[in-house]
């Protein structure tokens, strides 16, 4: 897991994530953990998220990341802000 | 239409819609149920719903499950349908052996279920020799004529089955007791509790 604490553009086998509802191209990003079992026990199985909050308007999209050899479907590029 | 999706490669279809991927059009998912810690009405009220990940880009699409009563309140809706990209492979059938003992005590006990029937003048003294030479099918349609047979072999427990069950419809013994001793002592006790009874 890598930490990005910036604004990034995202770009998804190649094709650009656009928001959803407002078409912002730009996001923050965290990782983040859904729970697969019941939150109360200890050894949950959990599915790991990539959340792509839109800077603009705040709707996210959750993304798997997938890795096939050395690429990944997801490709951050960090914004200059 | 199915009450649960199962996490497995499949394409999904959401009251008649397919579910299709908002990124790369893609329409086949792996579907996970998902949980959520929800405040209300108390601390540790869970909600489930789902999270289908796209099998193509890897987009996540969350939705719940709408299945209801129909407006009317005469139906009840199921809302989610789900096609498996690979179907399980059907159970092989399951191929009973009987080891030597228990096929002796099945046909002794079958022997003297044929023979109180026999005596009770329920059946024909003819049926009699078929035990030994293990003609099933031949008994089971002079225990149940126009009975199904298919065509894999059929067992002397079949038999049996069948000639207690006549023994019970005609009430030839005490049922309870036939009932009890099947349950908790199988051949042993029903070998003894019919001899017992033949004359
Ligand atoms: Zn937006
Ligand atoms: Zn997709």
């Amino acid at each position: 897991m890598v930490r990005r604490r910036g604004i990034y553009e995202v770009e998804i086998l190649g094709k650009r994530l656009c928001c959803t509802l407002c078409d912002g191209k730009m996001f923050h990003h965290r990782e983040i953990y859904l729970d697969l079992e019941l939150p109360k026990k200890i050894d949950r199985e959990q599915l790991t998220l990539q959340s792509l909050m839109c800077k603009v308007c705040s709707t996210t999209q959750l993304v798997q990341e997938k890795t096939d050899g050395t690429k990944t479907n997801i490709v951050y590029i960090e914004v200059k802000t | 239409m199915v009450d649960e999706l199962i996490c497995d490669e499949s394409r999904v279809w959401i009251l008649g819609q397919p579910l299709i991927c908002r990124f790369c059009a893609n329409d086949v998912f792996l579907p996970y149920h998902t949980y959520k810690n929800v405040e209300k009405p108390g601390i540790d009220v869970f909600f489930v719903d789902y999270t289908a990940i796209c099998l193509k880009c890897g987009c996540a699409t969350q939705f719940g499950d709408p299945s209801g009563p129909s407006p009317d309140g005469t139906d009840y809706i199921w809302a989610l349908e789900q096609v498996l990209l690979n179907p399980p492979e059907p159970e092989p059938p399951i191929i009973r052996t009987v080891d030597d003992k228990t096929l002796r005590a099945q046909k002794s006990c079958l022997s003297l279920a044929l023979l109180l029937l026999v005596q009770e003048g329920i059946i024909e003294n003819a049926v009699l020799p078929l035990v030994e030479e293990e003609q099933n099918e031949n008994l089971l349609h002079l225990l149940e004529p126009g009975v199904y047979v298919s065509s894999e072999e059929i067992p002397a427990e079949k038999c049996l089955v069948l000639a207690l069950s006549q023994i019970v419809k005609h009430r030839l013994l005490d049922n309870d007791k036939l009932h009890f001793i099947i349950e908790y002592e199988s051949y042993p006790g029903i070998e003894s509790f019919l001899r017992k009874h033949i004359e």
